[in-house]
């Protein structure tokens, strides 16, 4: 799958926080998530997911094609090169 | 929601008159004489108006109010081993350059811890300072955090009657607080024009009391007195090397013009705010609610979610432009017994429909 990155700067302390533009919408990536931790909330005005798995969150609106993506800060930079070449790996556009 | 960082939207005129100023001939030094428009004059003029300030001329404009508190903080003359209290309520642009100085062994930084809602505690600050003797006392004018407005009038008194030289952070109050500098006693008041003056992104200063000679952080051309290697001594020539931002001073003085046209309802703001506080409590929100004079700000947090989740909901589910963090003002967090907090500020142009909303967002989000 190919996606572009970007880091999603704040005002939070030890931030680690990228966004990653799909080429599938949120709701079809989440689809995708085997093994994580998948929450959907319906309420919201836009939909959204939320996921995680050992310390990494992503979140996104269910029919957007950006997600955000937190990263553990002892472990952010393998943390952060696993999970995108876990993303190359996946069949998509 | 994000007034409190850059207010929006602005009176139309602030575009209009950025505009005319670019498309114009810019003004110049040998243009000017009584059948020339100074800009930068006439908004010294209804600047030192809101200031409270006698003398137009002792208010230097710069780019924003970092500008104006890293020239007051960096530009002060310290004696040797000098003492600087300040408060946990600071936000980074009066913490960062006290770092720098402490660092460079030239001040020693003491902060008072603000109380639950982001307050100068008078009494703790009279203490302080009869217990420190400081050079240099620096506070906010009111707490970006929390809204809370200090007492400013009780603290500069304190300060200066232990000899102490005042500072004060008005980027939050300037346009919306009452402040009288002059009568207050301040030595320098730090002022930004995009929150709540409606000026645009790029304006502010440092207003600076007659008789106290700050050292420029930079040097460089006035337009004025060429011949010599110094800065010239007279105000305000001696803060401001380079050529002024006209087009968005322009805009300034457009709003600021507007603004005396056009009063500013406390009654509706008030209940606006309270509207606002109100509902998100009833919502179930953990909203600061600080006593007393406020700016027109709100923190709060959503039990189990952080800031930035609540944050990131209402920006991307609801369009909801608001601030979560520390804002940049990181030591106030302890005393507010929370890590961050989410932001709503709101201007003189929220609508109730807006407040409504926000407070249905919040809702949604508290109640899972």
């Amino acid at each position: 799958m190919l996606f572009e990155c970007a880091k999603a700067e704040n005002c939070f302390a030890e931030s680690r926080t990228y966004e990653y533009r799909l080429p599938v919408t949120a709701g079809g990536f989440m689809a995708l998530l085997d093994g994580w931790d998948v929450k959907e909330n319906r309420k919201y005005r836009r939909p959204m997911f939320t996921a995680s798995r050992n310390g990494v969150n992503i979140r996104g609106v269910l029919t957007g094609r950006v997600i955000r993506v937190s990263f553990p800060d002892s472990r952010w930079e393998n943390e952060k090169a696993q999970f995108e070449y876990w993303l190359e790996s996946l069949e998509g556009a | 929601m994000n007034n409190a960082a850059t207010s929006w939207p602005k009176p139309d005129c602030v575009a209009e008159a950025v505009g005319r100023a670019i498309s114009g001939l810019p003004g110049s030094a040998n243009r000017s004489g009584v059948d020339r428009r100074d800009v930068f004059l006439e908004t010294r003029r209804a600047l030192a108006k809101g200031l409270g300030v006698p003398q137009p001329e002792d208010i230097a404009l710069g780019c924003n109010a970092t500008w104006g508190l890293n020239l007051a903080i960096q530009g002060f003359p310290f004696g040797e081993r000098a003492v600087v209290l300040t408060t946990c309520a600071e936000h980074n642009s009066v913490i960062r350059p006290l770092h720098k100085l402490e660092k460079a062994g030239r001040i020693r930084a003491v902060y008072l811890d603000t109380d639950a809602w982001g307050r100068v505690p008078v009494g703790e600050w009279e203490k302080a300072v009869s217990r420190y003797r400081p050079e240099l006392c620096i506070f906010s004018h009111a707490s970006n955090v929390t809204g809370a407005v200090n007492d400013a009038r009780r603290l500069t008194g304190i300060a200066k009657a232990a000899g102490a030289a005042v500072l004060i952070d008005a980027s939050q109050t300037l346009g919306w607080t009452e402040i009288h500098a002059g009568q207050w006693g301040a030595d320098m008041v730090a002022f930004t024009g995009h929150k709540y003056l409606l000026g645009p992104q790029g304006t502010g200063g440092l207003y600076v009391r007659r008789g106290l000679t700050l050292n420029p952080l930079l040097a460089g051309g006035t337009g004025i007195h060429s011949d010599m290697d110094e800065m010239p001594e007279a105000m305000p020539l001696r803060l401001e090397a380079g050529t002024g931002n006209e087009p968005s001073f322009s805009g300034l003085l457009a709003a600021l013009c507007w603004a005396e046209e056009n009063p500013l309802d406390r009654a509706v703001c008030e209940a606006r705010l309270n509207r606002l506080k109100n509902g998100l409590a009833e919502a179930g929100a953990r909203v600061i609610a600080p006593e007393g004079e406020c700016t027109p700000v709100v923190s709060f947090t959503v039990p189990g979610y952080t800031a930035d989740e609540v944050g990131y909901i209402l920006t991307e589910s609801y369009d909801m432009i608001c601030r979560s963090g520390l804002h940049c003002a990181p030591r106030i967090f302890r005393g507010l017994g929370c890590p961050a907090t989410v932001r709503l500020s709101l201007s003189r142009f929220t609508a109730d429909w807006e407040i409504d909303a926000a407070v249905s967002a919040v809702g949604d989000i508290a109640g899972g």
